[in-house]
């Protein structure tokens, strides 16, 4: 009677190891592409937030400027996006082309059901549209991502099958890595290189924007009570610290362009040797996750001092 | 691109030091006026891409170097203020070479 239910008790316990080996082995590696996939998601955005930045404190700063001068009234152009209708607006949609590649990819890998996985897969093709288009308007060459390459792509999807084959699914994640590699590399080199400029522009937008500032309280600091002159101060002080917060930020973004290149490099590495983890990979997706979260903290920050 | 766009932001923030520093309307509008030119200058440069290697690019990184000396001696000593905004419009039509804004770009602000 003991005997049984020690043998009872150990065949249970070797199931349960079992399965925990199992899960350990399918679903912990997964969860890297699914890490992965969420900090470049959060980064590529990110990295599109600051395009749409550049618009925005190029306004500001025309604002600014005809406030500063009683002679000036606004014109068509004041309001007017710096970047609407040229080869930049183009840079905001390959990000968000980048961000939805990277949430799809997360997706397919986290998938439960095949309706899941069919969402997931439309979302997929979309954004490599969106790259490939994007990127051929921007460089005026095609992105080495080709239809045969989405056919391919394509047809790996549809073999994990209705009931979720693990072993299909890993194929499917392999076969898309491996394909957009090289079209995620290049559409972060491009946006790395570019960054720097749009940092100048944004930084002389904000010191417009702090000077007018301190231009207007020299002129009616006389009118004005001490409390007054407190909240005026206060206020410039918020305009001050924008441009180191922007500073940073922007530099950010350019790291976090270089870190998404090389965590999508490290996947594909680890993915061509059949392995979902490697310790270069989750070193990679350490450092990219990390950024995120900085990232995300000078963004925050901006916002209070834009308060 | 991005070295003459990271110039024209220099002159730009040194022309906003100096605007800070001088108390006197009439040089503040003329500040303001450069300025303004300045950023259409920058805008227009951070939409394109621009040839680093051509003698207009040379000149204009040249000019650029000259005028930023001479918005550190204003800042100094105020009363340079007026030869400052000479230089300041001089440069700004070598980079107008290269950036291409348009040839009234003085006149039309």
């Amino acid at each position: 009677m003991a005997g049984k239910s020690i043998f009872r008790t150990a065949l249970a316990s070797a199931t349960l190891f079992a399965i925990a080996i199992f899960w350990a082995g399918c679903a912990v590696p997964l969860n890297h592409v699914g890490a992965f996939s969420q900090a470049s998601a959060d980064l590529a955005k990110q990295a599109a937030d600051a395009y749409e930045y550049v618009n925005e404190t190029t306004i500001e700063q025309h604002i600014s400027d005809i406030a500063a001068d009683p002679n000036l009234s606004p014109d068509d152009d004041t309001f007017e996006k710096l970047i609407v209708d040229s080869d930049l607006a183009a840079r905001i949609s390959l990000l968000r082309g980048v961000e939805n590649y990277a949430k799809a990819l997360g997706d397919l890998a986290s998938a439960d059901f095949r309706k899941e996985i069919d969402a997931a897969s439309k979302d997929l093709y979309g954004s490599l549209g969106k790259l490939q288009n994007t990127y051929a308007s921007i460089k005026k060459e095609p992105l080495p991502l080709s239809d045969k390459d989405l056919a391919i792509i394509a047809t790996a999807i549809d073999l994990i099958g209705t009931t979720i084959a693990e072993k299909q699914r890993r194929a499917a994640l392999k076969t898309i890595v491996i394909q957009t590699n090289f079209s995620i590399q290049n559409a972060m080199k491009l946006v790395s290189s570019e960054i720097p400029a749009l940092k100048s522009l944004v930084l002389a937008n904000l010191d417009v924007i702090w000077t007018d500032k301190v231009k207007a309280y020299q002129k009616e600091v006389m009118g004005l009570s001490f409390d007054q002159r407190v909240a005026k101060l206060r206020d410039i002080r918020k305009s001050y610290e924008c441009i180191d917060i922007a500073s940073r930020l922007l530099d950010g973004i350019v790291s976090a362009s270089r870190k998404i290149s090389d965590a999508h490099a490290a996947l594909q590495e680890a993915v061509k040797a059949d392995k979902f983890t490697t310790e270069k990979m989750v070193k990679e997706i350490k450092n990219l996750t990390e950024l995120a979260k900085s990232i995300k903290q000078f963004h925050d920050k901006l916002l209070t001092a834009k308060e | 691109m991005e070295t003459l766009g990271t110039e024209i932001s220099d002159i730009i923030r040194e022309i906003n030091k100096l605007l800070r520093h001088t108390r006197d309307l009439e040089y503040e509008s003329s500040l303001r006026k450069i300025r303004r030119i300045y950023f259409a200058l920058l805008e227009k440069i951070t939409k394109q891409e621009i040839d680093s290697q051509t003698h207009e690019f040379k000149d204009a990184i040249k000019s650029l170097a000259i005028a930023r000396s001479t918005i550190e001696e204003a800042i100094k000593d105020i009363t340079k203020t007026a030869d400052t905004i000479n230089k300041l419009e001089s440069a700004a039509k070598v980079i107008d070479k290269v950036a291409k804004v348009g040839v009234n770009l003085l006149a039309a602000h």
